[in-house]
């Protein structure tokens, strides 16, 4: 994901660079012409204060000349369960819900990642921005012509509840409402408030110069009315979420119909502000969402032509075996959406008395794992590794040699990186090897099996400790496991990872157990780094502390997530990474 | 005779009271965490787990919130709300139980259809031709497990027939078509199971009962032979069968689980594994009873049954 | 041949012996095939089961990924799967811990059923009562959330696996004993027994418990198949015995969803190896059952002895 970063940051500069003219970055076969939004929402500048047209959404160059052909149909798509926790965003990240929640609650909630290129940030319920020169205040201006699907306008006022609901939670009585899981991102937050003019007001306790970035995560979004919910919240309803009072957002779809278990319905809401310039968005009459919590059923109905796309998450993305069937069944009908996903790493709990305690035994490991072999088999045939490149989605220019990510690290040829390893166990003293424990997902065991053959070869038995849902999310956040998965949903800057990273300052819920204070000091001069140079060296610092020095956790490779649809659907927005982003399917019409 | 049925009856209840409990304490013990589950993906930080479980109740003693959860089942709200997406259990059980029902149902009488008449072919001319084929074809029925020939049958319609099973469930007065396609196979595939054991039973009880000495009175009274299989051995062999079906009762309606994963029917045992699987207690609690309560209920009336087709059987406890 | 006063030659005696066990076997493999049939079949399952390290070829976990999904074929019997791991030794490594599921709960199953069904019958009275309202409560519960919640809270291992399966199977197993023994106890030597003052453990153990032993018996075999069924589904559903050891439940789902286009023998062999050993257990409890039965032997058109 470092990577990632460092292409949105070369791709701002690029864009800077070159004045006005842009490139078409070729994302996939269904958006191409240029991209629209003018700001380069770089955190080096003042953000623009300046109000900016309304994100113009590419149409593909090949599109029927009539306005009036492209509106129309109903997209069916699969996914993979019903949305969880009463589609309530502030309490979960499944994409289960995110899937959905797009078209009824939008890409974004003040902001979003821009269509054309997702490392960028726009605008979407607030139409511009301004912040201080110490980056501790952020007024947003919100927009005019925002309503929700019920007809009343969108103001500030309804921004700062969501605010208030995210960040602080409530208490009424003795009934509390907890704040959303995502709160510590935010930083320390002093106030929320209301200013003229359609206006709010964010106030940090520190420099936040980063916030739009951590603000435009396409999870975060804006569920909860506040003319719906506030009175009964006052009332004790504290729990009360956004399906209690109907699915009333301000995305592109409104509810037509939810039968939960089966299909939920949406339709087009006339009220939809967003337009390309010429038309008005959304092209689809609705959306209908098949649950199909089973990979091979989705397979089957979709071959056979019951869906225009797949669904997403883990099992349901598609392996290299399972596409293949795909190809022979639809040809050129089909294409598929390829899109950076969650990595396999192997962390380590440091606290745990073992021989993983010894920094060289970790190291070992690290050089000893063939990640290559990892790709066809733990995932499934699509994604990629050191010393590979990134996902094949992004098309920009720059050179390999600047990647900063691990891929810089430990290259060269197996045999004599195996070869350093065992001396390295030989000196930590562990040439016979020894036993670890695994904490491992019942959803998806492949990376563990993948894992347990690999450290076979140094003489380690990897015990793998299978664990369903309930207990891996409360077993991963506890120190009783010598070592675990640790995966990481995507981030396009470096500050989303300290969870991953940093159990000793923000999460003490990392994968990686350490109680090491330095990773905690290089994230906060990661923080105040003032230039782009500064910032790309204190992140070399951070990774090159992390995977060689100290080797807390083990990067093997990352998810390529495939997802399929249908080639008559058109104007899909395909992001290079998180399938959490762009859900609102907008832009997207049928040419049946 | 009276004073059992009563008592049966009454005895249901705490039955069914004891068969509750017996699964809150056991959820209650399991490792993990409902708190987890929800929040999904994202580790949570101390104050929001702790403020999520004040919320739904958990700090609460265990005892309160068996009451908590006893209360609303009398009082028609079948356990409150689901943990996991905080829809009412009422209208869980109100959505899944019918497709369940359904699809058992459907089973049930095309497996009893079938295999009533088949039993008897395969007595009747038991050790020659048919009375083979039928042997062969309930083994291979009861031997085949389930799902994988559920998954064989899925791919193959896909693979020969370019088809599948319609994707969005109706019931059968909204839309029949679509839902006679997607309960055709599951019920075909339920009932290959089911009436391999009706038959094996309904085989075996009629040649017990050809064998009888009251069969062959009647044959020397000259009746023929169709009376004396239908009329006289018939009754006194559907007994077995008779239990045979209730005891598969409970068999069938957790065999409809793996067909309604597979087919993509939202009935309630697909329903309830995931509950179990995600932690939402007052699903299972509530779903684990209502299923218990049926069984009884089954059970009770096969008894019943049973009196009414051989009154020798008194029941006198 | 003199006459043996003393011992009679051991050779001859040896020879005599094996003849007739010979043609006991025989005779036994003529009149009933299918269930001869059903015995070396399990017989051979369980032998292949035991001596897995002996039987297969290749190393069950071990992966090669450049030999991933390759066919059938000399160096693979039944090919590889997506890990390039060979299917023949998963598969004789898999019938180890379905057998092992199978048969551990398919004992606990039959002794636990058959102690709470005797005794309750036997007791009588208010024992009985309750003890039946235990066994309904139990047979109340649809078999796959009762494994499920079991095999949660105990973990997921072979082990627990088996308490989960013998757990549904057990009040079955109680509920016939039951009923075979409340009929035995009516009989005229219990009677006998109970007057001469025989204590009740030991009429039940001496009397009822072999006469109610034969239906019990021939149901029981049965149940070999459902419980290996059982484990399959259960792994279907994750719950069964954990990766990466082999089990053909697992084997099944992973080759049915992800490769059966690619790669069919990863499906078939391991749904052959379930289905026979399923198939063995069918019919071996067919032949018990006929065997302990004359009745059914006589209707099922064996020329009756007069």
């Amino acid at each position: 994901m470092r990577l990632a970063f460092l292409l949105a940051l070369v791709a701002m500069l690029g864009f800077a660079l070159s004045c006005g003219e842009r490139p078409a970055p070729s994302l996939d076969g269904n958006l191409g012409g240029t991209p629209g939004p003018t700001e380069t929402a770089s955190p080096f500048d003042e953000a623009p204060s300046t109000s900016v047209a309304s994100p113009s959404p590419a149409t593909s160059g090949s599109a029927a000349g009539n306005l009036g052909t492209k509106y129309g149909g109903i997209l069916v798509l699969a996914n993979r369960s019903d949305p969880p926790s009463g589609f309530d965003t502030l309490r979960t990240s499944s994409i289960a819900l995110h899937e959905v929640a797009g078209a009824l609650f939008g890409p974004g909630n003040l902001v979003m990642r821009c269509r054309e290129n997702m490392y960028l940030v726009c605008p979407y319920l607030a139409s511009s921005w301004v912040t201080n020169p110490g980056f501790t205040e952020w007024t947003f201006s919100i927009r005019n012509d925002a309503y929700w699907h019920d007809g009343v306008a969108f103001t500030a006022k309804d921004a700062k509840f969501w605010f208030d609901l995210a960040y602080f939670g409530v208490k009424v009585g003795d009934k509390v409402r907890a704040p959303a899981y995502f709160k510590g991102e935010f930083g320390d937050v002093e106030e929320v408030e209301v200013l003229e003019h359609n206006r709010l007001r964010i106030t940090f306790r520190h420099r936040s110069p980063y916030f739009l970035d951590v603000l435009a995560d396409p999870r975060f979004k804006i569920a909860h009315p506040r003319h719906l919910m506030q009175k009964r919240i006052e009332q004790g309803e504290v729990s009360i979420t956004p399906l209690d009072v109907g699915l009333v957002g301000v995305g592109p779809f409104k509810l037509e119909k939810y039968e939960r278990g089966s299909v939920l319905r949406v339709r087009r809401s006339d009220r939809y502000w967003e337009t390309t310039g010429e038309d008005n968005l959304p092209y689809l009459d609705g959306i209908q969402y098949v649950v199909m919590p089973d990979p091979l059923a989705m397979d089957v109905a979709f071959r056979t032509g019951r869906l225009d796309g797949g669904a997403r998450g883990q099992e349901h993305y598609l392996t290299s075996d399972r596409k293949q069937g795909y190809v022979r069944d639809l040809g050129q009908a089909v294409f598929f959406a390829e899109m950076d996903g969650g990595n396999v790493r192997l962390a380590f709990n440091v606290l745990k008395p073992g021989p993983w305690q010894d920094s060289r035994v970790r190291r070992a490991l690290a050089l000893w794992i063939d990640k290559r072999a990892a790709i066809p088999s733990a995932l499934g045939g699509f994604g990629w590794t050191s010393p590979d490149l990134g996902p094949p989605n992004i098309l920009l220019p720059i050179g390999r040699a600047q990647f900063i990510n691990w891929p810089k690290f430990d290259r060269g040829a197996l045999e004599e990186k195996r070869a350093e390893a065992k001396r390295l166990m030989a000196d930590a003293g562990y040439a016979g090897g020894f036993s670890m424990g695994h904490l491992c997902r019942a959803l998806n065991t492949a990376p563990c099996e993948f894992l347990k053959d690999q450290l076979a070869g140094l003489s380690i038995d990897l015990r793998l400790q299978i664990a369903d849902e309930g207990e891996w999310n409360a077993g991963r956040v506890s120190l009783e496991y010598d070592s675990q998965q640790g995966r990481l949903t995507p981030s396009p800057i470096p500050e989303g990872t300290e969870a991953v990273y940093g159990r000793y300052s923000k999460s003490p819920d990392a994968y990686a157990k350490h109680e090491d204070p330095k990773v905690d000091e290089l994230y906060r001069r990661l923080r105040d780094a003032l230039t782009y140079d500064q910032r790309v060296q204190r992140w070399a610092e951070i990774e090159r502390y992390l995977f060689v020095e100290q080797t807390y956790i083990i990067p093997i490779a990352e998810y390529t997530q495939v997802a399929p649809y249908r080639t008559y659907v058109k104007g899909l927005v395909i992001p290079p990474e998180d399938g959490h982003t762009h859900t609102d399917f907008a832009t997207v019409w049928l040419e049946k | 005779m009276r004073s059992y049925l009563a008592l049966r009856l009454a005895l249901i209840v705490p039955t069914v009271l004891a068969a509750s409990i017996a699964v809150f304490v056991v959820m209650r013990v399991l490792p993990g965490d409902i708190v987890r589950t929800i929040a999904g993906d994202v580790p949570v930080s101390r104050e929001t787990r702790e403020a999520l479980q004040e919320e739904l109740g958990l700090n609460d003693s265990l005892p309160v919130q068996y009451g908590r959860w006893l209360w609303s089942m009398v009082n028609g709200e079948f356990g409150g709300r689901s943990l996991e997406n905080r829809e009412p259990i009422r209208s869980v059980i109100g959505r899944q139980l019918p497709v369940t029902l359904l699809l058992a149902g459907y089973a049930v009488l095309l497996s009893i259809f079938v295999s009533v008449p088949l039993g008897v072919l395969a007595a009747v001319w038991s050790n020659r031709w048919p009375d083979h084929i039928i042997r062969v074809t309930t083994l291979v029925g009861l031997a085949l497990p389930n799902l994988w020939i559920a998954l064989l049958v899925l791919l193959g319609l896909l693979l020969f027939f370019r088809w599948s099973p319609p994707i969005m469930y109706t019931t059968p007065w909204a839309g029949p078509w679509n839902h006679l396609q997607m309960m055709v196979w599951p019920t075909l595939l339920l009932a290959w199971e089911y009436s391999s054991h009706l038959v094996r039973v309904t085989r075996s009880s009629m040649l017990e009962a050809l064998g009888r000495a009251y069969i062959t009175t009647a044959r020397s009274k000259g009746l023929p032979e169709r009376t004396v299989v239908l009329r006289h051995a018939l009754r006194n062999a559907l007994i077995p069968t008779v239990t045979m079906v209730g005891l598969q009762t409970s068999a069938l309606l957790s065999g409809t689980l793996i067909l309604e994963t597979i087919f993509g029917l939202p009935g309630i045992g697909r329903g309830l594994v995931q509950a179990a699987l995600a932690r939402d207690y007052p699903v299972v609690q509530s779903l684990a009873s209502l299923l218990v309560f049926v069984s009884l209920f089954v059970n009770l009336l096969v008894d019943l049954l049973y009196t009414r087709l051989d009154p020798r059987i008194s029941h006198a406890a | 041949m003199p006459i043996a006063k003393n011992s009679p030659d051991p050779r001859v005696s040896c020879a005599r012996l094996f003849t007739k066990a010979l043609s006991a076997i025989c005779v036994f493999a003529w009149t009933r095939p299918l269930a001869t049939l059903s015995i070396v079949a399990l017989v051979s399952l369980t032998a292949v089961a035991l001596l897995a390290d002996v039987v297969a070829t290749h190393d069950p976990l071990g992966q090669n990924v450049a030999e991933r999904l390759s066919p059938p074929g000399a160096d693979h019997y039944f090919g590889t799967d997506g890990f390039g791991r060979d299917i023949f030794s998963r598969v004789v490594y898999g019938a180890r811990a379905s057998l092992f599921v199978g048969f551990l709960s398919v004992s606990v199953a039959a002794v636990a059923g058959m102690g709470v069904g005797i005794v309750s019958a036997y007791s009588g009275g208010i024992v009985d009562l309750l003890v039946q309202r235990v066994v309904d409560v139990l047979l109340g519960f649809p078999f796959l959330v009762l494994a499920v919640i079991m095999v949660v809270a105990l973990g997921s291992s072979p082990g627990s696996v088996a308490i989960a399966i013998a757990l549904a199977l057990a009040p079955q197993v109680a509920r016939l004993s039951r009923a075979s023994a409340l009929s035995i106890k009516e009989e005229p030597y219990v009677e006998a027994a109970r007057v001469i003052g025989a204590q009740a453990v030991k009429i039940m153990w001496r009397h009822v418990l072999p006469n109610s032993l034969p239906p019990v018996l021939a149901q029981v075999t049965g149940y070999l198949g459902a419980a290996v069924v059982a484990e399959s589904t259960l792994s279907f559903l994750g719950l069964g015995v954990p990766p990466p050891y082999p089990s053909w439940g697992r084997m099944l789902q992973e080759g049915a969803r992800h490769y059966f286009e690619a790669a069919p023998w990863a499906t078939i062999f391991p749904g052959l190896a379930l289905s026979l050993t399923v198939l063995a257990s069918a019919l071996l409890g067919d032949a018990v059952r006929d065997l302990l039965d004359p009745r059914r032997a006589q209707s099922l058109g064996r020329t009756p002895k007069r």
